[in-house]
């Protein structure tokens, strides 16, 4: 059993799992800055899927960032604001994600070439929170292992 | 033993795998253009971690393809960011770049500075 343990262990260590934590129930809604309660804690990555906008807000795209767990971030996107071609704007949204959840700030937009940004929480609308866990292998492999025991033992 | 061998076979076809192969000792430092070495050969690409400016404890992950030319992005009050590819040796990073206004890229070394690279694997068929 050692070498298929060991097989196993090599076979499974690093795989990659991902869970979605929170599917947000009003995509097409502002969202003002928030945290969402979400249980975090093992995940390697976190993957956030935004909508660029509102749907009665110019046009609607699904973007995806991805960060480092426990570290911050920003979603950023081209977006038109009212009649502006989207060659103009930047949506922009801050992202901070811990143990226990992620922590939106305001939605924003930024005028290319410009300085200053303009609150609105149109923008960058979080759909879903993906938890991206990387397995160990060894408790794994030793599960499957325990489970083949006790089969084993079952059919003596 | 072959229903168990055909169970994991199916189990573990295509399976993606991710595994760290290089962490910056120094991440608060600048980062000038410099390759990375690692084995790129079982690899489909690499997930490389950076932060905006060095330092930061900010985490932004971009995926690099092997085969195809790609940037590290960091938004935040400006763009920050820096060309990486793969060679057959490594992660090749080039100089890090801060663009504050369209077309005028400064060249900027602590910009997107890489923290960690991810090997991607995908098990065989």
């Amino acid at each position: 059993m050692s070498v298929l343990d060991n097989a196993l262990q090599q076979s499974i260590k690093d795989q990659v799992k991902e869970i979605t934590v929170w599917d947000n129930a009003a995509p097409t809604s502002s969202f003002p800055s928030q945290t969402i309660p979400a249980a975090l804690k093992g995940a390697k990555f976190i993957k956030i899927l935004f909508n660029t906008t509102i749907a009665s807000d110019g046009e609607q795209y699904e973007n995806m960032v991805e960060i480092e767990a426990n570290s911050r971030g920003y979603f950023q996107s081209t977006v038109n604001v009212g009649t502006q071609s989207k060659t103009k704007y930047f949506a922009q949204r801050t992202i901070r994600a811990t143990d226990t959840g992620v922590t939106f700030g305001d939605g924003k937009t930024v005028e290319v070439g410009t300085n200053g940004s303009t609150d609105t929480n149109n923008y960058c609308i979080p759909k879903k929170i993906i938890k991206k866990m990387v397995l160990g292998g060894y408790r794994i492999a030793r599960f499957i292992k325990s489970l083949f025991f006790h089969m084993e033992r079952r059919c003596a | 033993m072959s229903t168990l061998d055909n169970a994991l076979q199916a189990l573990l076809t295509k399976q993606v795998k991710l595994t760290k192969v290089w962490e910056n000792a120094s991440p608060g430092s600048a980062f000038a253009a410099q390759t990375i070495r690692c084995n790129t050969t079982d690899a489909i690409g690499f997930l490389i971690v950076h932060t905006y400016d060095a330092g930061r404890n900010d985490g932004h992950v971009d995926l690099v393809l092997k085969g195809f030319g790609s940037y590290l992005v960091n938004p935040q009050a400006y763009n920050q960011y820096r060309p990486v590819s793969i060679s057959g040796t490594g992660v090749v990073f080039l100089e890090g770049y801060i663009a504050v206004t369209y077309g005028t890229g400064t060249s900027s070394n602590t910009r997107c500075t890489p923290t960690k690279i991810y090997k991607i694997q995908v098990m065989p068929e």
